[in-house]
């Protein structure tokens, strides 16, 4: 299998001096599906934002590779084209005036042509079960359509690993639901984090278990979740 | 929640709707130009701009009472210049010609509202994103019409944001004096600026998680008609018709 992330010794400080990562080791396989998982404040987002380039750790500690490739200003295009990003908060993801220009977003800073992007934005509306929503505005869609919409933003730069932070937060249960089943159907190599245990149990094949910057644990997901001394202990249960 | 949007009426068809937004930002922006520069004392004409626009308001489809509310917001403004004029002196003098204290009222009163009447058609008939299309491809700087697009996207997000701030502080409110009440709204302002920047900071991670590199690039999907050349041709004419005939 291949490696499409290598993960040596990661340590990461926050400007204000606070610890959020430490020692971080992990490789993911080719459409691997990894779970994180742990309580509040554990540096699960921060982990996250590593695996696209928007945090880089400056003072050389720790490594980190993608497609074997270094993070840097010369591989961060190709990166960040190739690993996919959905964050915690639709809000943020849709900042254009409309859905379309939204998607089409990404799809046209890689610089491709109009009908290609046309194309692309259609069949990743059309992943995530939206289709005909093109010219209507973030604003007015509900949270559930919006979540769907980021999602749609992601696929259009058809990436390789999709990393989702708390997919099925603030989602009722229908739609939380639909939305495991689609992101089940992804072939994706998939990051997923967050505090939705059920969802990473289904969908996930391996976990690993983050608590104060550092990784606790790291093994297949029935047999972390069996471990209950280890769930509550790192306030999971 | 609820919220006014100013481009509420843009999923209307017509002709006006139909037509390319540079059309009606050159027809629209030309007809303020012209009525800014008319003589006040020059009646005629301003009837005659007053017919122009409301022919374009009912070509729109647009209703009229909701144009005529949206163009009352002039009126403080005018109500501003209004409180001086008792301060001038009798007449006075713009170049050769002599005006009284009520010439000059109307003056400001007709040409702000023609004005804001005008504008109001604009953004009544176009749906904001494409209008800002229309900016750009006239060559407005992208960077002051993404300013301008994230503020229309998160204006409301913010106003929101109010709302629950507003909302908490009255259910924990039970009277107080005036300097406690007018420090704890302070705090909400500077809380609010705070979220607005900490939002702007995820907002551009997205932005460059999705490839951003500092340019703006977007998709040309304007088309600039024969029909939209006619309309600019005929408005103009009519205005330029007014405003040298009277």
């Amino acid at each position: 299998m291949k490696k499409v992330i290598e993960i040596k010794n990661l340590s990461f400080t926050y400007p204000d001096g606070k610890l959020a990562l430490k020692d971080i080791n992990l490789d993911v396989f080719e459409k691997e599906s990894v779970g994180i998982i742990g309580p509040n404040g554990a540096g699960k987002t921060t982990l996250l934002l590593h695996l696209n380039g928007i945090f880089r750790s400056k003072n050389g500690r720790g490594k980190l590779k993608i497609f074997e490739k270094d993070i840097n200003e010369e591989n961060l295009a190709y990166i960040r084209s190739k690993v996919g990003l959905l964050f915690q908060e639709p809000e943020d993801q849709l900042f254009m005036p409309t859905v379309f220009d939204d998607i089409s977003f990404g799809p046209l800073n890689l610089g491709l042509s109009k009908d290609v992007i046309i194309q692309k934005v259609k069949n990743a509306l059309n992943d995530v079960k939206m289709e005909g929503f093109e010219e209507r505005s973030p604003h007015h869609l509900s949270y559930g359509e919006k979540k769907r919409i980021a999602l749609a933003c992601i696929l259009a730069l058809e990436p390789e690993i999709l990393v989702l932070d708390e997919p099925t937060g603030n989602l009722d249960p229908a739609t939380r639901r639909e939305f495991i089943a689609l992101l089940k159907d992804f072939k994706h190599t998939k990051i997923i984090a967050g505090h939705d245990l059920e969802m990473i149990k289904e969908i996930s094949t391996k976990v690993i278990v983050l608590n104060q910057g550092r990784k606790i644990i790291e093994g297949p997901t029935p047999e972390i979740f069996s471990n209950q001394k280890l769930l509550l202990e790192n306030r999971l249960i | 929640m609820e919220h006014s949007f100013i481009d509420k009426y843009s999923d209307l068809n017509s002709i006006i709707h139909r037509l390319d937004p540079r059309a009606k930002i050159i027809s629209l922006f030309s007809y303020v130009i012209i009525v800014v520069l008319t003589l006040p004392h020059e009646f005629f004409k301003f009837i005659g701009y007053a017919v122009l626009i409301f022919l374009v308001v009912f070509m729109s489809r647009v209703p009229v009472v909701y144009i005529l509310k949206r163009s009352m917001v002039v009126f403080p403004f005018v109500f501003l210049v209004v409180i001086f004029v008792p301060f001038y002196k009798a007449d006075v003098f713009q170049g050769m010609y002599k005006y009284s204290k009520f010439i000059i009222v109307w003056n400001v009163l007709i040409k702000s509202w023609l004005a804001v009447l005008a504008m109001t058609i604009l953004t009544a008939t176009t749906k904001f994103s494409i209008l800002l299309k229309g900016f750009e491809k006239l060559k407005i700087p992208k960077i002051l019409i993404m300013c301008l697009s994230f503020m229309y996207r998160y204006i409301f997000v913010l106003v929101d944001e109010v709302q629950r701030f507003e909302r908490a502080r009255s259910s924990r409110y039970f009277g107080g004096k005036l300097k406690r009440q007018i420090k704890v709204i302070a705090n909400i302002i500077g809380l609010l600026f705070i979220r607005t920047y900490e939002r702007a900071e995820r907002v551009y991670q997205n932005m460059i998680s999705r490839g951003f590199d500092g340019k703006t690039r977007t998709i040309n999907n304007l088309n600039f008609s024969v029909f939209d050349v006619f309309f600019c041709f005929v408005f103009l004419s009519i205005l330029l018709l007014i405003k040298i005939q009277g």
